[in-house]
Order: C-alpha cells, then sequence, then structure tokens
C-alpha cells in the first residue's frame, strides 16, 4: 500500500509535465489519421511512456531526505513506488492503444495479425529500456539521477522511435509485409515470451536497485 | 509570584531562582501550603532549561523551604518548622559569637560574662 | 529513561570522518549540539534519522534501532532541516494527503490549527513561501503527529527573533510531558542556549565536550587582563588564548582559579564563547 502512495508521490512531483500527456495522445491519434497502421500510434504512445516513466529522477534533490527518504517506509516500498509509476505509463500506453483498436474496429476496418506481433514486440523492448533505464539511474544514486537524467532519459526513447519509423517505412517500401504477415501466428508467441522475459527482468531490477539502495547514503 | 532571569547577573540562573523563591517565601508573597509550579512549566514559563530549574528546587527543598510530594508537585513548607527555627538559631549564635569575642579582647572572664548574660536574662 | 542512545557512532569519507561519537539524551530533554561549520554536526544528524548510514556504531530511539524496525524508527523522528524539504510543486494539500498517507498519528485538524495559527496560506505556491512562513510548515507538518524525537539540523537560521522566540517555546512545550525530547545543532547558540539542557561540542569530527550545559558553564571561568600579569602556571592553564593589542581573553576551568592573583576580570561564560576558545586552542 505504501509503494502506491510513493507512486502518488511520484505523480504529484511531476505533474506538471503530466498535464502535457493529452496532448502526446492526440498527437497519436493524428499520427494514425494519416494513415499509418496501428503500429505508428502505438509506438508513439511507447515512445511517451518511456519518456515520462523517469520524469521524478529529475526533481531528486538532497533537500528530499528530509521528508521523502524520512517517511515510514522500507526501502522497498520506496522503490517500488518509483518503478510502478513507471510501469503505469505502460499500461496507459496499452490501455490508449486498446481503444484506438476498438475505434478502428468500430469504423469496420480490419487489423492485420502482423500488427499484434509487432506491438509485442514494442512492448517487450520499451519495458526492457524502462528497466534499463532505472537500473542506471539507481546504480549512480538518485542524487546524480537528474544530471544523469537528461541523457538516459531521451537516447533509447528517441532511437526507437526513429528506427521503429524506418523499420515501418522500409517495410511498407520493400513488401516485407508479406513475409511478416507469413510467419504470422509464430512470431507471436515469440513475442509474448519477450513481453513475459521483459516483465521478469523489471522484477529482477527492482530486487538490485532496492539492494543497492537500502546501502547507500541519501546525501 | 515572580521570577525575572538576568544574564548580566554573576549569579548562575539556578541560583538567581532559587533566590527569588526563597525570598518570596520568607517575606510571604508565596504563601506556604501554596504549590509551585511544576519543575518543567516553569523552565518553559520563564524560557530556561529543565535541568536548571530542577537544581534550583532541589536546592530549596534541601534547604527545607520546600518538599516535593508525590502526585501533588512542590509544596512551600510552612516557615514556624524547623527551618525557621534553624534560621533564628543562626541569628542568635551570630548575635553570642560577637559578645563572647568582644568580651575576650577586652580580656573578660567566662564567669563574668555568664553574670552578664544572666543578669540580662533576668531582666 | 533514556529516549536517543548513540554509542561508538563513526562515518568516514574520503576527506572527512566523524569518530566515535557517544552521548544518551534522557526522556524529556533538549540538547544542542554545537560546533563550527563542518564539524560534523548534520553528519551525526543524518545517521540519526537514517539519511545516512553509519560506518560503525549504534543509534536507538526508545530502544528500537532503524535495522530493527524501519518504520516505528522513522515514525517516532520530527525532522526540521536547514533546507526546505518538500518538493517544489508540492501544495499544502498534497503535503497533508501524504502526512496522511504515511503516519497512522497524522491529525488533519491539528495540522490545519498550526496552518491557522502561523497565517500559512493554503492556496499561495509553497515555493513562493517565505523562510520564515517554511520553517513554520515544516513544524506544522512534524508537530500535528506523534513523534518522541525532535531533530532539528540548523533549523533557526536565517529567522527573525521574534520566529526565534516562537520556536523556543514550541520546543519547550514539546518536551513538557517529559516524554519526549529535542536535539539540536546550530554553529551560533544565541537564545538556544537558555533552554538546552545538555550540550555537545565537536569539532573535526570528534568529541571536544560533552555535558549539563549548567555544568559546563560552571566547570569554566572567562578571564580578561593584561598578558604581562599571566603567570608560566596560569599560562599552562588558559585555554584559547585571544590577544589583541590592549589585554587578553581566555578560558580557564574553574578549578584552577586559584591560579588567578593579579588584576583580572573574570566573569561566567556562555556556551559560544567556551567553543569559541576551545577552537582557537585546537585541542
Amino acid at each position: 500500500m505504501k509503494a502506491i502512495h510513493f507512486m502518488m508521490i511520484d505523480y504529484i512531483k511531476v505533474k506538471q509535465q503530466i498535464y502535457f500527456m493529452p496532448l502526446f495522445v492526440v498527437i497519436a491519434l493524428f499520427l494514425w489519421g494519416q494513415g499509418f497502421s496501428i503500429v505508428v500510434p502505438f509506438s508513439y504512445m511507447i515512445f511517451v511512456a518511456i519518456i515520462f516513466s523517469t520524469a521524478p529522477f529529475g526533481t531528486c534533490r538532497k533537500g528530499d531526505a528530509g521528508f521523502l527518504v524520512l517517511l515510514p517506509s522500507t526501502v522497498r516500498q520506496r522503490v517500488l513506488g518509483r518503478f510502478l509509476y513507471g510501469m503505469s505509463f505502460v499500461g496507459f500506453a496499452l490501455v490508449c492503444s486498446g481503444i484506438f483498436v476498438v475505434i478502428y474496429r468500430l469504423r469496420g476496418q480490419e487489423i492485420e495479425a502482423w500488427t499484434g506481433t509487432v506491438c509485442l514486440f514494442l512492448l517487450a523492448l520499451c519495458m526492457l529500456i524502462i528497466t534499463l533505464e532505472f537500473l542506471i539511474l539507481y546504480l549512480a544514486g538518485e542524487h546524480l539521477a537528474p544530471q544523469l537524467l537528461g541523457i538516459v532519459r531521451v537516447a533509447p526513447a528517441m532511437a526507437s522511435f526513429f528506427s521503429m519509423m524506418y523499420l515501418m517505412d522500409d517495410m511498407e517500401v520493400m513488401g516485407d509485409i508479406s513475409m511478416m504477415k507469413d510467419m504470422g501466428s509464430g512470431l507471436m508467441q515469440v513475442g509474448a515470451v519477450a513481453v513475459a522475459a521483459a516483465l521478469v527482468l523489471w522484477a529482477v531490477a527492482i530486487v538490485i536497485c532496492v539492494k543497492v539502495t537500502a546501502k547507500r547514503d541519501y546525501v | 509570584m515572580k521570577i525575572i532571569i538576568s544574564n548580566q547577573s554573576e549569579l548562575p540562573i539556578y541560583a538567581q531562582i532559587r533566590e527569588q523563591l526563597k525570598e518570596q517565601i520568607l517575606n510571604g508573597r508565596i504563601p506556604e501550603g501554596s504549590t509551585l509550579p511544576s519543575i518543567r512549566q516553569l523552565a518553559k514559563e520563564v524560557g530556561v532549561s529543565v535541568i536548571t530549574t530542577t537544581r534550583a528546587y532541589n536546592e530549596l527543598e534541601a534547604e527545607g523551604f520546600i518538599a516535593s510530594m508525590q502526585g501533588k508537585g512542590s509544596v512551600v513548607l510552612s516557615m514556624d518548622n524547623n527551618l525557621l527555627k534553624e534560621q533564628s538559631l543562626l541569628r542568635i549564635e551570630e548575635g553570642l559569637t560577637t559578645a563572647i569575642e568582644t568580651a575576650r579582647t577586652m580580656g573578660m572572664s567566662e564567669e563574668e560574662l555568664l553574670t552578664v548574660f544572666k543578669n540580662l536574662l533576668e531582666r | 529513561m533514556e529516549l536517543l542512545e548513540v554509542k561508538n557512532l563513526s562515518k568516514h569519507y574520503k576527506t572527512f570522518s566523524l569518530q566515535n561519537i557517544n552521548f544518551t539524551l534522557p526522556k524529556g530533554y533538549i540538547m544542542g549540539y554545537v560546533g563550527p561549520n563542518g564539524s560534523g554536526k548534520s553528519t551525526t544528524l543524518n545517521l540519526i534519522t537514517n539519511i545516512c548510514k553509519c560506518t560503525e556504531g549504534e543509534i536507538r530511539i526508545a530502544g528500537i534501532s532503524c535495522e530493527e524496525d524501519a518504520v516505528t524508527y522513522k515514525e517516532q523522528i520530527g525532522y526540521i532541516g536547514d533546507e526546505f524539504y518538500f518538493p517544489d510543486n508540492f501544495r499544502v494539500k498534497n503535503i497533508r494527503k501524504v502526512l496522511q498517507n504515511f503516519y497512522p498519528t497524522f491529525s488533519a485538524e491539528k495540522f490545519d490549527g498550526f496552518l491557522q495559527r502561523w497565517k500559512l496560506p493554503e492556496k499561495k505556491s509553497i515555493k513562493d513561501f517565505s523562510r520564515g512562513m517554511k520553517v513554520m510548515l515544516m513544524f506544522a507538518s512534524v508537530l500535528s503527529r506523534d513523534t518522541k524525537l525532535l531533530v532539528l539540523d540548523e533549523a533557526t537560521n536565517g529567522l527573525d527573533p521574534v520566529m526565534r522566540t516562537e520556536i523556543l517555546q514550541i520546543l519547550q512545550e514539546y518536551v513538557m510531558d517529559g516524554e519526549r525530547s529535542v536535539i539540536f545543532s546550530t554553529h551560533i547558540l544565541s537564545d538556544l542556549e537558555q533552554i538546552a539542557d545538555y550540550i555537545y561540542f565537536i569539532h573535526k569530527g570528534r568529541t571536544v565536550l560533552y555535558d549539563a550545559k549548567d555544568e559546563l558553564i560552571e566547570n569554566y571561568l572567562l578571564i580578561k587582563g593584561e598578558k604581562s600579569a599571566v603567570s608560566a602556571e596560569l599560562e599552562k592553564a588558559l585555554i584559547g588564548v585571544v590577544d589583541n593589542a590592549y589585554g587578553f581573553e581566555a578560558l580557564l576551568p574553574s578549578e584552577q582559579a586559584g591560579l588567578l592573583c593579579g588584576d583580572f576580570h573574570y566573569e561566567k561564560p556562555n556556551i559560544d564563547q567556551i567553543v569559541v576558545h576551545y577552537i582557537k586552542d585546537g585541542r
């Protein structure tokens, strides 16, 4: 329960940034309206999730120690709260995409199976990136995190988004889609495994970060 | 009851409190049988440390001005008991000592002095 | 009954180490933790609040160490630092909510009472609060729940005399029931000196003096006079001689007062003067 309370604190700490969230959803919808397949708005939402998930690290200050670190809780609850905060944006991306799909269906358009596979891989990739970012930031220490954050948060998100755009372009031009379609359901299962693996890694990262943080001085 | 702490005073703060309380007990401004504020209450009101007021009370107790009673706090003792006697005795001794010393410097014998003393008593 | 026990506490950094700090603070008393800047005051308090982990030693509050029960340990502490520690974009209502979520003994009524008493505006963004308002907000957040130990790290720095007086009263009220204690650090005691029961004086991470304040003050005399009148024996006994063109000032242990023959002025020192002369002495 206290982990949830810590998650709420993170939301309050970065609330000014969260206010921009609807704007990103609108952009995603716009991209989709441009005739791209569901993969594009989904990858965009994932990009947003990666950006937002590390935001609270930017607000760590020495002064926080007096309030947040002194809150009666264990280190595990505090770290878990931050991880939950990060993952909540992945959840948000999924929910948004779910809604997109429903709208798509309502309009009578069919969603091709291969897009689901791509989305699964993207999801796994996104979770992996967030996990790695959290690991880096926690290993560096919460007090160093604000300086590191600028590099850590933007690079992987940008990379994954633009490489996806590039890939999509490539595939559509070269007709690779048909290949993807053929591989179809087999890859779908691999994608699911990848997501599961990412979840496991996420859990392992939490354990590592708790261990590291417990031994560390906050100031 | 009134307590004024001076930082300019050469007396330490606990002694200032002790002396001021003593004076007010002796001149009756703090009546016998009344309860003094608790050590912590006084410390807070006067703005000094608890240890300081504790010491002032302890010394007043040792000198027989107050007694700390379980659950009642520090009660001002009546002055007709030991303390007042002791204080008077002290004054008597002082007076007699002066008399003896004067007699000695005059070379008066013990008998002569006793006679003077007896005569005075019979007067 | 001891409320705070600190045993053999050490903390080593690359350029500084805090060495072998030992003290106890009984229930219902106030301790002043004094020393010059960089002497290890904040380090000690950070170890007590468990913001930092000690290299060696043990700290217990009401018999509980942080390793045994971190939650209870932290619930017992009320901390006020020299820095304002609420996140910048928090509002008063956010603070109230977080306190409510985390502290079972938090009372929103008490909290609101303090807000009113100190005229802290609910609507205004807390980062626009004045220094005084920020300190009072920290006090409000700490006093509106049950704590056993108040830890103040240079909390009265930069406050006007009216505020400082108010804080003195708050601290004395806090220890009134004889169950709760206060430890505060400061590099300048001034008005705080009067309410401190115990003084712990550290310099360069080491203990210099630790005693009841009244004892400390009685144990020393502040001597002023002409340097030429100082005998060799007296010279040895003097602590931290500060010379000026027309005389000197130094500290002398009271038991050595017999060495004072000649024309000296002496008076009882305050804690700041004891600190200054000890540091000058370099012992």
